[in-house]
């Protein structure tokens, strides 16, 4: 979990206090804060935060309050004296309004709340969207700062390149002014403490030069280091500078070790530096030259696993660039002819790393917008019944002679109070939110580590909150002030429930109220229709009891890990309990891909196929009993055997896609096949077995061509141990991580998984979204419920004179249940049918996370407006009962 | 509310002033210390916030019971300027007339046999 930047959190909330008080006692504030923080960090516990948190936010409400309220007397008290007409005026109806607020607490409070809610949330939404999708990159200048590689075939999407065609682009190009290549990797961190594994990334010296952030403490390397084989230095992050070593500044120039490896420490990068996320895993905390690479990887054009960046030179467009890369491409493709075409392009690195999040987020952002306007609505509903209920006091002093003007002014200053206080409660609410999204947000998101709230959008949510607080105080207001007093008084007082224009006023907001929640309740019913499928989605393997821990024996030869493997699997076999033991280098649902090309007899190639080296296939390398351990069914054959080695035959198993495609209707067991790219030349590869097809890719993706190859015949330093267990508790877990310590201790466990959990994770980012527009929905649906209720209340309470003269004319109760009730349905009925509209419309935007429905699911529509409109009816059940229970005589006495 | 508060306040202590003056009875403190010297004492019974603590510690200000006064802490480069509360003469007479009127108050119920039987 993030580190909780609680102190930051709690001086921005501060913010909600006045400022003399804040000034004199904020920073003491923040002092008993961080006293009591470190307090409560020694006792530990969730619950202990839990209490601390309460505590802290009840008290700085309360204060809130407390302290406006004194300030604001404390104006009161002294302004008049000075003698400002205007001001005083201005106080007065401050003065006024407080009181009328403090009269009405029930009102207030439900107006403030809903308020809050709304800015609060959608400032949290809109500062996450700001910050992932909209801010620059936290670097020197950077839109000119560009990904660039190989385009596969000229679409989108850019790739990895080879060293030596890095070397060329890098002489040849005018268009950057620096163009730089990394690689990234992961070392195993020892020496200090405990073994730490480390995600690097390995960088030519331009690299800093590229982004415009050089080492805060010492420095970088040239690019003499870069190629030529030349000194072992490492440039640190920040993070792990203090984490490790304190922040000790003495440790650039000494050296430490990583795997096995002796680096010189050069410089530290400063705090706040982010990797760029679109190369390689924003925990990157080390960089190194590019020396480190394999000499031979860097001989071949054909091995392209260098990912470049480059800063364009100024005035030089992205046409003007992307045109010499291709020239460049072309003509490097002519001296150096291999296999496939080299068209080099580039993309901005900001949408490189935003990526599709957009089509997440966007959504969101939309149903969090629809969430303010509903509680906007809300708002003004309960401003307009309450101005309507002050519509005799206000008539009545206006004939006493109360210009208009103030009548006016101090509707709109009890408007401004609920605003202000909404504003701020919900800009306070949002600080808490931020803190929330970032803590609880899946990691795939970008950017995460970049969101902060900015002055900005507080300053936009509080405008919107003051904004709807006065314009919908000001209706009843302006009606009252037009100072219609006849009606008003004559009529008024006989209660037919306001003006007829505000009447329709009202009823047109709580359709406008129930057709958004119809839109909000849509979405959010088929985001949740999609989880269900894919939950329900034939995996293909079985997850239950599965546990899976991995490693990597990056510094062993091939028989040191192959004994390595055998050693732990056999230890971990016999842990009580665990029935199947395998391991795989390649998890499902881990998000690798690996790819070769094969060719067999039975399999058809396109022409381009043909070029590439043969049909693309995924691939992975099995171990022991494998299948077994992921309860995966090998329907056709058998499975590898431990026995067939290095020296045997070589063999394979292959999922059923790919067995159908070779040997369609056919058994593919015993045909052969060979990879494209085998270094022992076109041995054969004999398909021993089929194996059911498994979501290896994603959740949501149906399969592709596997093929299951043995790790005896070509082990892999880095494996994934999985082991079924009988019974399902997470000792087994921590027992084979000893297991893999009693072997070799020195070793980082990498992953430690329940794999049941690991599948729930491969859809944590559609279930995180999905919970949150589901919980717009909610409160959408809510507030619904509170206006509609509040409205029909009001309704009914204005208009039992009439319904009382009815009841003495013999009406009965029944017949004024339905005359109450039709009118409620009608309005509900339009406001649903408007929402179901817009919903064919607006669902759309969710269309890329839908799995298995579409946009229009009509089964989801007709469901989201039957409990719209369900929903809309209970809360109008309050109201109508009351049209029973009127006392004619006491409803036509009373006036 | 209205700012009278700040001149008069009404004739008795609240339970969080009282503990307050109290607390700075003993001895100075520093915001922090009071809080907590205030939670030990009632047994968790009276716990104070900072926005509590802090307001009426202004107030307290406002009324001249309790002055502000800065204070070293820490040695060398921990040292620390931090802020210390203390009570004055008028405070402490406050403290000592509501105690009086406390102890009279026991006394009156303790005459009544108030807690026997309980």
């Amino acid at each position: 979990m993030r580190r909780l930047p609680s102190e930051a959190v709690y001086a921005l909330l501060l913010r909600a206090l006045p400022g003399t008080f804040r000034r004199a006692y904020g920073a003491e504030m923040s002092t008993w804060f961080r006293e009591h923080r470190r307090r409560i960090a020694d006792e530990g516990g969730a619950l202990s935060w839990l209490r601390f948190w309460s505590v802290i936010l009840a008290d700085l409400v309360r204060t809130m309050f407390r302290e406006h309220a004194s300030a604001l007397a404390e104006r009161l008290h002294h302004l008049p004296r000075q003698g400002h007409a205007l001001m005083n005026g201005f106080l007065h109806d401050t003065r006024v309004a407080i009181r009328a607020v403090t009269r009405r607490p029930g009102f207030f409070s439900m107006a403030v709340i809903t308020l809050a809610l709304g800015v609060g949330f959608a400032t949290t939404v809109y500062t996450a969207v700001h910050s992932v999708l909209l801010a620059p990159l936290p670097y020197e200048n950077p839109g000119r700062i560009f990904r660039v590689g190989k385009l596969v075939d000229g679409r989108a999407g850019v790739l990895s390149v080879s060293a030596l065609d890095f070397q060329d682009l890098q002489e040849r190009n005018r268009s950057f002014e620096a163009l730089a290549a990394s690689r990234p990797g992961s070392m195993v961190l020892t020496g200090t403490g405990e073994a730490e594994l480390l995600h690097v990334a390995k960088v030519s010296a331009e690299f800093f030069d590229v982004l415009g952030r050089r080492p805060g403490v010492g420095r970088a390397w040239g690019p003499e280091d870069d190629l030529s084989g030349g000194s072992s230095v490492v440039v640190l992050g920040h993070s792990i500078w203090e984490r490790r070593w304190g922040g000790d500044p003495d440790l650039v120039g000494r050296t430490i070790t990583l795997s096995a490896e002796r680096f010189t420490v050069i410089g530290i990068m400063p705090e706040g530096f982010v990797p760029p996320e679109a190369l390689y895993q924003r925990s990157t905390e080390a960089w190194m030259p590019l020396a480190f690479l394999d000499e031979e990887a860097r001989r071949q054009r054909s091995n392209q696993f260098l990912q470049l960046i480059g800063r364009s030179r100024s005035g030089v467009s992205q046409e003007v660039a992307t045109e010499e890369l291709r020239r460049l491409g072309a003509q490097i493709s002519r001296e150096h002819p291999g296999p496939g075409d080299r068209v080099f392009g580039l993309s901005p690195l900001h949408d490189e790393t935003v990526g599709a999040i957009g089509d997440v987020m966007m959504p969101v952002l939309g149903g969090v917008l629809l969430l303010l306007i509903i509680a906007c609505v809300n708002v003004a509903n309960l401003l307009l019944i309450r101005g309507n209920e002050r519509r005799k006091e206000m008539s009545v002093r206006a004939a006493l002679g109360a210009g208009r003007w103030r009548l006016l002014r101090q509707l709109l200053t009890e408007g401004l109070v609920i605003g202000l206080l909404g504003g701020m409660l919900g800009a306070a609410l949002s600080a808490v939110g931020v803190w929330a999204f970032q803590t609880f947000a899946p990691p795939e998101i970008p950017r995460l580590a970049e969101i902060s709230t900015g002055a900005g959008v507080l300053l936009t949510s509080l405008s919107i909150a003051v904004g709807t607080s006065l314009v919908f105080g000001a209706i009843p207001a302006l009606a009252a002030a037009r100072g219609d007093l006849g009606t008003v008084l004559g009529h008024g007082s006989a209660g037919t429930g306001g003006s007829l224009s505000e009447g329709r006023l009202r009823d047109g907001l709580i359709g406008l109220e129930t057709a958004l929640a119809v839109v909000l309740v849509a979405g959010a019913g088929l985001l949740a229709n999609s989880l269900l499928r894919l939950n329900a989605v034939e995996l293909g393997f079985d997850p239950t009891g599965v546990k899976v821990v991995s490693v990597d024996h990056s510094d062993g030869s091939r028989d040191e890990i192959t004994a390595f493997y055998r050693t732990v699997l056999e230890r971990i076999a016999s842990i009580p309990s665990v029935q199947y033991v395998g391991a795989t280098d390649n998890l499902p649902l881990s998000g690798n891909r690996q790819m070769r090309r094969i060719r067999s007899p039975g399999l058809a190639l396109s022409s381009e196929e043909e070029d590439l080296g043969g049909y693309p296939v995924h691939y992975q390398h099995v171990k022991a009993r494998y299948f077994e351990a992921m309860g995966m069914r090998i329907s056709s054959g058998r499975a590898i055997r431990s026995t067939e080695g290095a020296g045997a035959p070589a063999v394979v198993v292959v999922n059923r896609i790919l067995a159908d495609q070779m040997s369609p209707g056919g058994d593919a067991v015993g045909m052969q096949l060979t990879f494209s790219d085998d270094p022992e030349g076109t041995r054969p590869h004999r398909i021993v077995g089929v194996v059911e097809n498994v979501r290896q890719q994603r959740l949501d993706a149906p399969g592709e061509p596997e093929i299951y190859l043995s790790f005896e015949q070509s082990p892999r330093s880095r494996m994934e141990i999985v082991a079924k267990a009988s019974t399902d508790h997470a000792g087994i877990l921590a027992a084979m991580r000893e297991q893999i310590r009693a072997v070799r201790p020195d070793l980082p466990v990498r992953r430690a998984v329940d794999m049941t959990d690991f599948t729930a994770q491969s859809v944590g980012d559609r279930r995180f979204f999905a919970l949150l527009l589901g919980s717009f929905a909610v409160l959408a649906l809510t507030l619904a419920v509170v206006g509609i209720y509040g409205t029909f209340t009001f309704a009914v309470v204005q208009r039992r004179r009439e319904l009382g003269v009815r009841l003495a004319l013999g009406a009965t109760g029944l017949s004024l249940v339905r005359t109450v009730f039709v009118r409620t349905m009608a309005i509900l009925s339009i406001g649903v049918g408007i929402g179901t509209a817009i919903s064919l419309f607006a669902t759309r935007i969710l269309e890329t996370l839908l799995y298995g429905v579409t946009a229009n699911d009509p089964l989801t529509l007709a469901l989201t407006g039957a409990t719209v409109l369900v929903v809309g009816v209970v809360a109008s059940l309050g109201p109508a009962k009351r049209a029973t229970e009127l006392d004619p005589i006491a409803s036509l006495g009373q006036s | 509310m209205d700012g009278r508060e700040a001149t008069s306040g009404p004739d008795y202590l609240t339970p969080v002033i009282f503990h307050t003056l109290l607390s700075l009875f003993e001895a100075p403190r520093h915001g922090y210390a009071i809080s907590q010297e205030v939670a030990e004492r009632t047994d968790g019974r009276i716990t104070m916030g900072p926005g509590t603590l802090y307001g009426t510690l202004q107030r307290l200000s406002d009324r001249g019971w309790v002055e502000r006064t800065d204070a070293i802490e820490g040695e060398g480069a921990h040292a620390e300027r931090r802020r210390y509360y203390r009570i004055t003469p008028k405070g402490a007479a406050v403290l000592r007339a509501e105690t009086r009127r406390l102890q009279e108050a026991v006394h009156l119920a303790e005459k009544r046999a108030v807690l026997e039987g309980s």
